[in-house]
């Protein structure tokens, strides 16, 4: 390994950090959990649909057709989610929470979010790293063998995957839309002048196009600029002030809270016990009634630190190889994964092949509608469906806009036909999108039987090429 | 020092995300923006709640013409009474387009507008029923309130009659069931005209300070995207419910069917479309309208797609007022003008669901849940 390439990733870092990540984003799981019960969206999005959209290759993942069962796995995803916090059973909880959280993704394709995957994936990697070796349940109770120090690639990995996500988000939006239209920022920002304070900004063009520049410099730089420690400081407060700005302006969830904590994980490896200790040094020096008898920056240098702690590094290089084998593979993955919308062409906004999984974060505002015409070739007859009749509103929405959701409709009511006793059926879509804020075009070719097209990763060429018109 | 800057910087974040109810910009703020509470306001003022006013004093109208056809069963009580009805139904209609907020969350709706109405059970209640009253008529439901079940009592003679008169006489419990609903839906309408007053609900002062003090709609865009929400579904209905179900286009037979037009018994159909695009005029506006419509705010965002709306809902009234016959009529002897006045509809949902909605970013963007 090169001599740089080893500084970063070799050698060994205090755990403090990365055992506040995972109590963090342990209990960042578990609230996210009992939001989604509490909100009802249990029973709204998983009891109460009679059809779900599939992704390609797990149609066989449904959710669970009884209530008791739904809430059971909800159940299941909450102290699974408090096993990782407090390291509990840490790996069980972890592998446990990865394929529970990862199944309720996969059950219906109308529910995806760019966090939820970045949630599956962040579950996944914690399945293999050992975040429980220090302050943890498993530890005091288990006797789990406790560390003092963790490799770093186990950091570095962590990192990394946040990472990805800023930076492939950032590379999406170097598109003409984001940067030379301010599209959609300029349509979102438009309704939202009643915004406290910043509000009546958002009614000039400008605005969005500065925060459309802004926004991508910001995801492509953040996280270079979190490494550097002269700059982190500034840097997480700019990410604060942007995640606390998305929050507000847009419907996003807990995703600004998720990457807020995961950010933590770019301070100095040791910042929760210096943290700590600083407090404690405050408290104690002012209950004596001394004040400034030792510098509080004296507890604030790694080398300190590191000195009281006695570093271990046992477990440095069969650890080392271990993960470095595992982490090329995985994030080489990781990394080529978002770019493969190149190997459809056209615009990846439009026919949205390879837009999944890809980081592709707030880069549309894309509203249509689709009708589903029905012939039966035996008697020539034809007939229109609303799909609306077998979706619920929030399936509905995202179906109009997304061609591979709409054949998944068009092959559901082909079966429901044939059941009926047709001996074939034709289903043919009538569609019309509009793309940040242009006019509609179609985007399903009107005269392809959809009933006989089959979902898959090749190309699809029953969606209409995308015709760059001006905007309204 | 550094303490009270990080203490300001968390202040303001806490202002900012929790501002004080009488905080915030209720409108554009900006000489480059069409002030959207000005414009809720006029929807609201100058639209809305007079089409209410009328609505309900129409209703109590057709209540009293009801009494009246029935203390004197004569051929004159009967057609004011039956123009009485064509007037609150053309007057609910054209409301429909811009009916958000109460209409639907007090499901009013449903009570004041379920269809079709079913002969059957209408014909049921008259045996099973033993006298009739506006509080007995809401124990009995959807199926025995509101305009529809009254076109029936109103418009069609009883089995084994030659005219509605000969009906009602016959049976005087067919009388006491049309007061009972002249009765119910004048107290309908009242709940309704109610809950937008400022006496009342203020539903007027909810869309007006939308985006500041507003409960029903905390954000600027969660009252446009209502507004577009129900010009959108509206159109929706009426293509579908109201023309391709009557057209056969909806189901697998393919054979028209004229039982399934809005008004069946009254023959009012075609007028009740006109009313219904007559009612999307009101809230689109035109180059010349005098009050803030939804013209003024797309014209703002992009003059030709505003004028498009224009050219769509102008097409769509001619359509409508180039067919001649009845629409049940229509559809088998004319059905060409069904077809184009369909097609009409059509673009004008796409106009609405696709480029307006898009333009003005009230689509939700994102799912139930949320999004990203």
């Amino acid at each position: 390994m090169p001599a740089c390439l080893k500084k970063i990733f070799s050698g060994e870092v205090p755990t403090s950090s990365l055992v506040a990540f995972r109590i963090l984003w342990g209990l960042i799981l578990a609230l996210s959990i009992l939001r989604f019960i509490t909100k009802g969206w249990v029973t709204s999005l998983y009891l109460e649909p009679e059809f779900f959209f599939s992704y390609w290759g797990f149609s066989w993942v449904k959710p669970w057709n009884q209530a008791w069962m739904l809430y059971t796995h909800f159940g299941i995803l909450f102290l699974a989610a408090l096993g990782i916090a407090t390291g509990f059973y840490y790996r069980l909880s972890s592998l446990v929470f990865f394929i529970g959280f990862t199944m309720v993704e996969l059950w219906d394709k109308s529910n995806y979010l760019n966090h939820y995957y970045f949630i599956s994936l962040m579950s996944f990697l914690l399945c293999w790293l050992p975040l429980n070796r220090a302050y943890s349940l498993d530890i005091a109770w288990r006797k789990t063998k406790a560390w003092q120090t963790f490799p770093k690639l186990v950091l570095r990995s962590i990192q990394f995957q946040i990472g990805l996500v800023y930076f492939f988000a950032g590379v999406a939006k170097l598109g003409p839309d984001w940067l030379l239209q301010g599209q959609p920022l300029k349509i979102w920002l438009s309704t939202r002048t009643d915004t406290p304070i910043l509000g009546f900004l958002f009614s000039y063009p400008q605005t969005a196009l500065a925060m459309s520049w802004l926004g991508a410099l910001f995801d492509l730089s953040v996280v270079f600029f979190l490494l550097w420690k002269k700059t982190r400081g500034l840097t997480y407060l700019a990410l604060l002030f942007f995640h606390l700005l998305t929050y507000k302006l847009f419907n996003i969830g807990v995703f600004p809270w998720v990457m807020m904590v995961a950010t933590l994980v770019f301070f100095d490896p040791d910042w929760p016990r210096r943290l700590f200790s600083t407090i404690l040094t405050k408290i104690k020096l002012q209950s004596t009634g001394q004040k400034d008898l030792i510098p509080a920056k004296a507890w604030m240098t790694e080398n300190t630190v590191m000195e009281n702690i006695r570093v271990t590094k046992s477990n440095d290089k069969k650890l080392g190889n271990y993960f470095t084998l595992f982490f090329c593979f995985y994030f080489t993955l990781q990394f080529l994964f978002p770019l493969r919308h190149h190997f459809y062409g056209g615009n990846v906004l439009w026919h949205e092949q390879g837009f999944r999984f890809s980081w592709r974060v707030m880069l549309m505002e894309k509203t249509g509608v689709v009708d589903f015409i029905l012939k039966d070739p035996k008697t020539k007859r034809q007939w229109q469906v609303s799909a609306k009749d077998y979706l619920k509103p929030h399936q509905y929405r995202q179906m109009v806009t997304q061609a591979d959701m709409i054949l998944e409709m068009a092959h559901y009511l082909k079966n429901l036909w044939l059941a009926k006793g047709f001996e074939d059926i034709q289903v043919y879509a009538y569609s019309k999108v509009s793309l940040n804020g242009r006019p509609n075009q179609t985007l399903i070719d009107p005269q392809v039987n959809l009933a006989q097209e089959k979902e898959g990763l090749y190309q699809k060429t029953w969606i209409k090429p995308w015709q760059e018109a001006s905007f309204f | 020092m550094k303490r009270k800057k990080l203490l300001l910087l968390f202040s303001l974040i806490s202002l900012w995300l929790n501002p004080p109810a009488c905080g915030g910009s209720a409108g554009g703020g900006s000489e480059t923006s069409l002030d959207l509470s000005l414009l809720f306001t006029s929807f609201g003022q100058t639209l809305i709640l007079p089409t209410y006013e009328s609505l309900h004093t129409q209703t109590e109208m057709l209540s009293q013409n009801l009494n009246l056809l029935c203390e004197n069963l004569n051929e004159e009580n009967l057609i004011q009474a039956q123009n009485s009805w064509i007037e609150v139904h053309d007057l609910l209609m054209r409301s429909e387009s811009f009916a958000i907020g109460p209409y639907h969350s007090l499901g009013l709706e449903n009570t004041i507008n379920f269809w079709p109405a079913r002969p059957t059970d209408i014909e049921n209640f008259l045996v099973t029923q033993e006298s009739f009253s506006a509080d007995s008529l809401v124990s009995l439901g959807v199926l025995a309130r509101g305009l529809k079940p009254m076109e029936y009592l109103l418009f069609k003679e009883a089995e084994g009659t030659s005219n509605v008169l000969e009906g009602l006489n016959l049976s005087p419990k067919r009388c006491q069931f049309l007061n009972a609903m002249g009765e119910d839906l004048a107290n309908q309408t009242s709940t309704l005209l109610n809950a937008w007053i400022p006496e009342g609900g203020n539903f007027s002062a909810e869309l007006s300070l939308a985006g500041s003090d507003s409960q029903a709609y905390p954000n600027l865009n969660d009252a446009l995207s209502s507004i577009i929400n129900v010009i959108s579904q509206s159109l929706e209905t009426w293509k579908d419910k109201k023309i391709l179900k009557p057209q056969g286009i909806m189901s697998a037979e393919g054979i028209a069917q004229p039982d399934l037009v809005e008004n069946p018994f009254a023959h009012h159909s075609r007028e009740s479309l006109q009313q219904n695009l007559l009612g999307l005029s009101l809230i689109y506006g035109t180059e010349s309208n005098t009050d803030l419509r939804l013209y003024d705010l797309l014209a703002e965002k992009n003059l030709g797609l505003a004028q498009e709306g224009l050219v769509l809902i102008q097409n769509a009234l001619i359509s409508v007022e180039s067919m001649t016959l009845p629409l049940s009529q229509s559809l088998t002897e004319d059905p060409e003008s069904v077809e184009a006045l369909s097609q009409s509809i059509l673009e004008l949902r796409d106009f609405f669901s696709g480029s307006v909605a898009s333009v003005l970013g009230v689509t939700i963007t994102f799912n139930d849940t949320d999004g990203d």
